[in-house]
Order: C-alpha cells, then sequence, then structure tokens
C-alpha cells in the first residue's frame, strides 16, 4: 500500500508545476478556425437586421396607412365633431356638477369650463353675486354668442345655463341642460322649451324628452348625433369598441374565407444596385444588364385576422444577366475567370475585357482575332417565401402590403458567352450559394372578380442576400417581379 | 486587465483577448494534454480542440468555482472523448487476480520528460484512469462517471496501469545501474 502511494506521489512531484509551451501552430490553427467562424457569423446578423428592417417598415407602413384609415372612414361622419363637442360639454359639466354638489361657490364652476371663455366667466362671477344682475348677463353673454364662432355658440349657452343652473342650484338639471345645448347650437330658440324638461330628475329621460322635443328641429345628420349621445355619455372607448364591432360584423359577412391559394406569374427584372460582376473583376466596369425572364409559382395564404395575412408557397425563378463588351478568343494558356468553374471545355478560352486589348477587337496579342460579346449568365432558383401581407383596403377593389423573406435554392447555374457567331458555354459559377436569401416588400393590388376568386397584382421587390460566397465585386443583387395571378379564397 | 474583463471580452469572441487567454493557459493545460494523450502531437491536436471548445462555450461559465479548473475540465473531457472513440482493446483484469509486484523505489530523482513517456504509453484508458485518479484527484466514482465504467473497472485499471509505470521505472533503474557498471 505505501508503494502505491509513493508510485502515486513521485509523480505528483514532478507534475505539480508542470508547464510546457505549446508550439505556435496550434494557436495559429485556433486562430484561423476562430476567424473562419467569425466570416460565418456577419452572414446570419445582417439577415435578421434585414428582416428586422423589413418588419419595421412594415410596422410603419401599417401605422401609416392606419392613420389614413381612420380618417377617411371618420370624415363623412360629420356627426363626430359635433359629438366631440357635446363630449367636451359632458365632461365639463360633470366636473361643474361635483363641484357644486360639494356646495362650491361659482369660482369654481367658472374654472371647470373652458379658458377660452374665461371673459365670459368672469361676468358670469360678477352676474351670480348678484342674483339680479344675472339676466343682464345673460344677455349679454347671449348677444355675444350671436357675434361668435360657431363654436363658441354651441359653448355659450352652455355657461348660460350654468348661469341658470346656480340659480336653482339644481345641478343634475345642469347637465341635462348642457346637453341641451348641443341642440341650442341648432336652435337656440329651443332654450326656453329644454329648461323645462331640465327639471326632471332622471337625465336620461330627459335627454330623450330633448330628443323628442327636438326631433322635428333637427336634420338627420342631427339625429345621428343625438342618437349616439347616451353611448358617448358612457366613455368614448365603449363608443368605439361598438363601431368596431359594427364593422366586424359587416365585414364578417363579407369575407369568411380564411384559406388562399394564389398561382402565379411574373416578368423578373434582375439585377445589382451597385453595379459590380460576379464573373471576374476586370468586367466591373462594363456595361451590364438583368434580362426580362420569368417566374411561375403558387402561393398559399392563411388569414390570422381581418387584416393580416400569412403566406408561403413555392416558385420557380429564373434570372438572366449579361455583361456586354467582353472579347474572347482560344487560347492555351488561358486564364481562368475569378467566378467560372473551370473545366475542360472553357480552359482553352480566354476572355478579357474589350478594353484590355488596344486597337480594333480584330487584333489583338498573339495573331489570333479576337471576337466581342457578351458573357451570359442565367441563375434559376426555387424560392419559398415567408411573408405577412397587411390590408389597407378591403373592397372589391382590394391592396395589400407585403413583406418578408424567401428562402433561394440554386436549381440553375450556367455560364455561357453570347457573340454574333453563336452561344458557348463556359461553365458554371463558383461562387453560388446552393441557399441564398431575399427580403421582399411588395404592394398588392386585387379585384374582386367572384366571392371566390381575385385578380392579384403584386409589384414586388426582392433583394438578395448571401447569393454570392466570394467574388462579388460589389454586386449586390435584386430582383423586381410584377406577380400576377388568380388568388381562389376557401 | 482582469482574469474577469478577460472573460467577458472572450464572450463577445473578441479574437485579441482570446488570444490573450491562449497564452495566459496554454501552457498548463498543454501539461494536462500531454498527461492524458498518447504522443506530443495528439497533445497538440487535444489542446486545439479543447480551446476550440473554449471559446464556444465561454459563455457557459458563470463565474462559479475556478476558471482555470473549468478550462481544465473541458481539456480532460476533450481527450477522453477522444479515447472513447479509439479502438479500445483492453484486457479484462479481474482485481483478485492483480498482483502487486515488490518492487523497491528509491529516492532516486527521475526526468519528468521519462515519466511523461511512460505514461504517455500506457493504455488509453489505464493512462486516462491514472490521470485521473492520482495526479487530478478525482474519485473512481466520478472516473466511473466520466468514463462511463464501473467503479471497480476503474480500480483496476488504476492498479494495472501503478503496476506498469512501477515495471518501468525498476526497468530504467535498473539500465541505469548498468550504465553506471559499465563506466
Amino acid at each position: 500500500m505505501k508503494e502505491k502511494k509513493y508510485i502515486d506521489r513521485i509523480f505528483q512531484e514532478k507534475f505539480k508545476d508542470f508547464e510546457a509551451n505549446p508550439d505556435e501552430k496550434v494557436w495559429n490553427n485556433i486562430k484561423e478556425k476562430l476567424q473562419e467562424k467569425k466570416k460565418k457569423r456577419p452572414v446570419i446578423i445582417p439577415l435578421w437586421y434585414k428582416i428586422g428592417g423589413v418588419a419595421a417598415v412594415l410596422i410603419g407602413i401599417l401605422l401609416v396607412s392606419n392613420a389614413l384609415f381612420f380618417s377617411v372612414e371618420n370624415e363623412p361622419n360629420i356627426v363626430n365633431s359635433s359629438e366631440e363637442k357635446i363630449e367636451k360639454n359632458t365632461n365639463s359639466t360633470e366636473e361643474s356638477f361635483s363641484k357644486t354638489e360639494t356646495k362650491n361657490t361659482i369660482n369654481s364652476t367658472s374654472n371647470s369650463s373652458g379658458i377660452t371663455y374665461q371673459d365670459n366667466e368672469g361676468e358670469e362671477i360678477i352676474s351670480t353675486e348678484k342674483e339680479n344682475e344675472n339676466i343682464q348677463n345673460k344677455k349679454s353673454v347671449s348677444e355675444k354668442s350671436i357675434v361668435s364662432s360657431k363654436e363658441n355658440t354651441s359653448t355659450k349657452p352652455q355657461e348660460k345655463n350654468y348661469t341658470n343652473q346656480t340659480n336653482s342650484t339644481k345641478n343634475r338639471s345642469g347637465i341635462a341642460s348642457v346637453n341641451s345645448s348641443a341642440n341650442q347650437k341648432n336652435n337656440t330658440t329651443e332654450n326656453g322649451k329644454i329648461n323645462s324638461p331640465s327639471n326632471s330628475n332622471s337625465t336620461e329621460e330627459m335627454l330623450q324628452n330633448e330628443l323628442k322635443s327636438n326631433s322635428d328641429l333637427l336634420s338627420l345628420s342631427q339625429l345621428e348625433a343625438e342618437n349616439m349621445l347616451p353611448a358617448k355619455k358612457r366613455s368614448l372607448l365603449d363608443e368605439v369598441e361598438e363601431m368596431n364591432k359594427e364593422k366586424d360584423i359587416e365585414s364578417d359577412d363579407a369575407d369568411l374565407a380564411k384559406w388562399a391559394v394564389k398561382p402565379n406569374i411574373s416578368p423578373i427584372y434582375y439585377g445589382s444596385l451597385n453595379g459590380g460582376n460576379t464573373i471576374d473583376a476586370q468586367f466591373a466596369d462594363n456595361s451590364s444588364e438583368g434580362e426580362v425572364t420569368m417566374a411561375y409559382g403558387v402561393n398559399f395564404a392563411y388569414a390570422i385576422s381581418e387584416k393580416f395575412k400569412v403566406r408561403s408557397g413555392i416558385s420557380k425563378v429564373n434570372m438572366s444577366y449579361n455583361t456586354n463588351d467582353i472579347v474572347f478568343t482560344s487560347s492555351l494558356n488561358a486564364m481562368s475567370l475569378d467566378g467560372l468553374k473551370g473545366n475542360e471545355s472553357n480552359k482553352n478560352i480566354l476572355v478579357l475585357d474589350q478594353k484590355e486589348i488596344s486597337g480594333p477587337p480584330e487584333f489583338k496579342g498573339r495573331g489570333t482575332p479576337f471576337t466581342t460579346g457578351t458573357i451570359n449568365q442565367r441563375l434559376g432558383f426555387l424560392e419559398i417565401p415567408l411573408e405577412m401581407e397587411y390590408t389597407l383596403l378591403n373592397k372589391r377593389f382590394n391592396i395589400n402590403v407585403i413583406g418578408g423573406a424567401s428562402t433561394l435554392v440554386l436549381s440553375e447555374n450556367t455560364i455561357a458567352i453570347n457573340s454574333a457567331e453563336g452561344s458557348t458555354a463556359l461553365g458554371e459559377a463558383n461562387n453560388l450559394n446552393n441557399v441564398s436569401f431575399s427580403t421582399n416588400v411588395g404592394l398588392g393590388f386585387g379585384y374582386e372578380l367572384s366571392k371566390k376568386l381575385d385578380f392579384n397584382l403584386e409589384p414586388t421587390f426582392k433583394y438578395q442576400i448571401n447569393t454570392f460566397s466570394k467574388n462579388t465585386n460589389g454586386f449586390m443583387p435584386y430582383f423586381f417581379g410584377v406577380y400576377t395571378g388568380f388568388n381562389f379564397k376557401f | 486587465m482582469s482574469i474577469e474583463q478577460l472573460i467577458k471580452q472572450c464572450k463577445q469572441q473578441d479574437l485579441k483577448s482570446q488570444e490573450q487567454l491562449y497564452r495566459l493557459f496554454s501552457g498548463k493545460l498543454f501539461a494536462v494534454c500531454l498527461k492524458y494523450s498518447r504522443n506530443y502531437h495528439e497533445a497538440e491536436d487535444n489542446l486545439q480542440d479543447a480551446f476550440l471548445i473554449i471559446f464556444d462555450k465561454i459563455a457557459q461559465f458563470k463565474g462559479k468555482g475556478s476558471f482555470e479548473g473549468w478550462l481544465k475540465r473541458i481539456v480532460i473531457n476533450t481527450a477522453l472523448q477522444r479515447y472513447r472513440k479509439g479502438p479500445q482493446v483492453f484486457e479484462i483484469i479481474h482485481e483478485e487476480n492483480i498482483e502487486e509486484p515488490e518492487i523497491e523505489i528509491d529516492e532516486e530523482e527521475f526526468s519528468l520528460k521519462f515519466l511523461l513517456e511512460i505514461i504517455q504509453e500506457l493504455p488509453d484508458r489505464y493512462r486516462m484512469v491514472f490521470n485521473l485518479y492520482a495526479l487530478d484527484g478525482f474519485s473512481h466514482k466520478e472516473i466511473a462517471e466520466m468514463m462511463q465504467i464501473s467503479v471497480g473497472t476503474s480500480k483496476s485499471n488504476l492498479a494495472r496501469a501503478r503496476q506498469i509505470l512501477k515495471e518501468k521505472i525498476a526497468e530504467k533503474k535498473s539500465m541505469n545501474s548498468v550504465t553506471r557498471f559499465v563506466k
């Protein structure tokens, strides 16, 4: 046993402070691996930033459109403005109600009514100090009210009523009479009539009475305003809720469809936000353009609420991009292009920027003639989008805002040279990622052909991310499509 | 910079701080790797793998217990992982069969290099158990859990390891005495 311990101790003692410095290459390896990892990371973060950005833009658009929507909805309701005034009036009378109930002086009553009428209130204060003078004051107020603007007329009779109330010291009648003041706006001569029902105890009853008494004199819109009054008295929130409910009922009848399938087709305009060239740096300055190609696919949408839809689907997108003003020839020591995967067929083709060779393109360095042409790159992707659709307008004609992202799976990848003499395949690009992404923003316009069928037009801009792994030379690809199709709802 | 700050920076994957951390601990940890590995080359591999894991998982270090202990644990686990994967050629030894040879070891100094060499020469599992138990103070129960073996196996492996080491030391000693005699 002792011996066992002994052998352990030999090692323990020796290894107690054992340190050994590893070769520098170990750190270099670690560093390399860490940097590789770091390189991968920024690809992911900007993607989420961009999606976040799109979401932010979308929310922004929603907020703005919401604001627009509300104002549009409210405008035809002329009633609303008068309602608001009435609301203000009831608020102020409620305040005054409580204050006068606690036997406050008339000073406090005057405080509760609006600042703009301080002059009048001042007069009121004076007037209520001596009841006899009251009648004179009232007259002066009513005189002023004739002169003053519409808004003032609605509130000044109200103040008149205050003084009436302070005379009678009956606050309940105060509320009623203020409500009646709204009527007075249109019918000031009704004042006397209104004062009499205001003596009754129940305010609701009074209101109804007023309504009855005034109904023959009021226009239709005014009637509506009066009908709103009891609801308004509860709270503005209740009112809004009620209006929403009404809207819901309306829209529920109109739109029961939760699902929609939309086969679509679109011309695709492909390009770069920033010039550049992914085939070789020497072509970065060359003129280039995307050819119009086609995309087709199917979208599925699910309505998560009345206004929001989530959509996905699958589509095939083809793109074609031309780099102009290049020259090519066959050469034994052809230098390969950065972005081209070398193979048997292209190793003997020398492709250069036209500017590289001096003189007319027919004469070049080693005697062989160069042919001018364009490099054509074709890309194909399977696109799987995940988008949100927000409805701005949902009538027979509908407008939506669309935002989201797509996953793009590479399905086609060819590079060829086109010249007057025909087309020569060069092979495929070596810098295309198999999986890339895009952020999508679009506007959707639809026209309802029947309850189940819409015709749709969606101009959509898609900014591609992570399409190329290297040699982008500043190339920032995007594509734009006008997705057209029929939307089947069920 | 305090070690806490350095850890914080490493959590943000700051390369400079990672290098600093490496410089600070690589000596000690490489020594651990050497003990647990078959040879110098594998020790380097283990150190590299361990540090990549460390930088990856550093966010999981919550400041409980010693940081060095945490690092060492990762290094040991990395080594264990490696040899768990490898082919396991073990003779099953029953504890009762183990006979302790009577070998006297005197106070003679053995070089660290030699001791390391004979540890590295041990079969993988013996080396692991000996290191864990004799040098790093783990109990048989802990070792059994870490290596997914039974406590009994751990004990017998330790005994075998000690036996082999003692034989090698004795051998070395006799060789030394022979050379001395020759002189």
